[in-house]
């Protein structure tokens, strides 16, 4: 395939996508509060 | 003393971001991939055209100069290179691509004349639309880029008419590819395949077409 000349040179940075984050669940249930024993 | 960004670029990054103004849409283009099939035509792999040419892969591919290799075995240079012919290649529009719709016709032909008597490959053309990212040389009918991407196969190739004595022109689609190898495409590459009238839309909202080129 011929492209004739060369024009110029562009540098393209393309965004990466925005994919939304996974949520972190923490690995350890957190603990109960018990109700305070009088 | 000035440094060439294209010589020292990968050892002083800075200087190929002072080169020029980077930015984040890719350029779009379109080009033509041979279709190779595997296995009784239920896998296909979509190469270039020419000799020295690369396997296309769904999402990002990256061009390698094929030249001769440096004494490390890598090659000289990253592609593309400013006086190499390296990159990934695509046409800033489809009037560049309508020589292969006479190229079907000649192979279709000789098929139906010689198949029994010469091998003729069985292979295909389609009309695919790419988007060019990272370093992109433009030329003056297409691009080569160092990053590019598949974004949407057509299942027809333009093909140029000639109407009455003074042959004036005219351009019309003409479909080339089974619904098979629709869907064969479809499911390697996860991209629409589309008509030829809806190609430069879909293109369009992956990227920009080079203007004033």
């Amino acid at each position: 395939m011929n492209l004739g000349r060369e024009i110029r040179t562009v540098k393209i940075v393309e965004e990466p996508e925005t994919a939304p984050q996974p949520v972190e669940e923490p690995s350890w249930p957190e603990p109960t509060k018990e109700p305070a024993r009088e | 003393m000035q440094l060439d960004p294209d010589v020292w670029g990968t050892v002083f990054p800075e200087l190929r971001a002072a080169a020029g103004s980077a930015q984040t849409r890719p350029v779009v283009g379109f080009r033509v991939n041979r279709i190779h099939f595997i296995g009784n035509r239920r896998s296909l792999a979509l190469t270039g055209l020419g000799p020295r040419t690369y396997f296309w892969e769904p999402g990002r591919n990256i061009a390698v100069c094929c030249g001769p290799l440096s004494g490390f075995g890598n090659p000289v240079h990253e592609a593309p290179a400013a006086g190499c012919g390296c990159g990934l290649y695509a046409c800033h529009d489809l009037g560049e691509l309508q020589w292969v719709s006479r190229v079907q016709s000649v192979q279709r032909a000789a098929r139906l004349q010689w198949t029994r008597r010469f091998a003729i490959p069985d292979d295909q053309f389609v009309l695919t639309g790419v988007a060019g990212s990272g370093t992109v040389r433009i030329h003056q009918r297409g691009w080569r880029a160092q990053f590019a991407r598949i974004v949407a196969f057509s299942d027809e190739i333009p093909e140029r008419t000639s109407i009455g004595f003074f042959g004036r022109t005219k351009v019309r689609s003409q479909r080339v590819l089974s619904e098979a190898t629709v869907e064969a495409l479809a499911k390697k590459y996860q991209v629409p395949v589309v008509s030829l009238t809806e190609l430069p839309d879909l293109m369009r909202a992956a990227g920009d077409f080079v203007e004033g080129a």
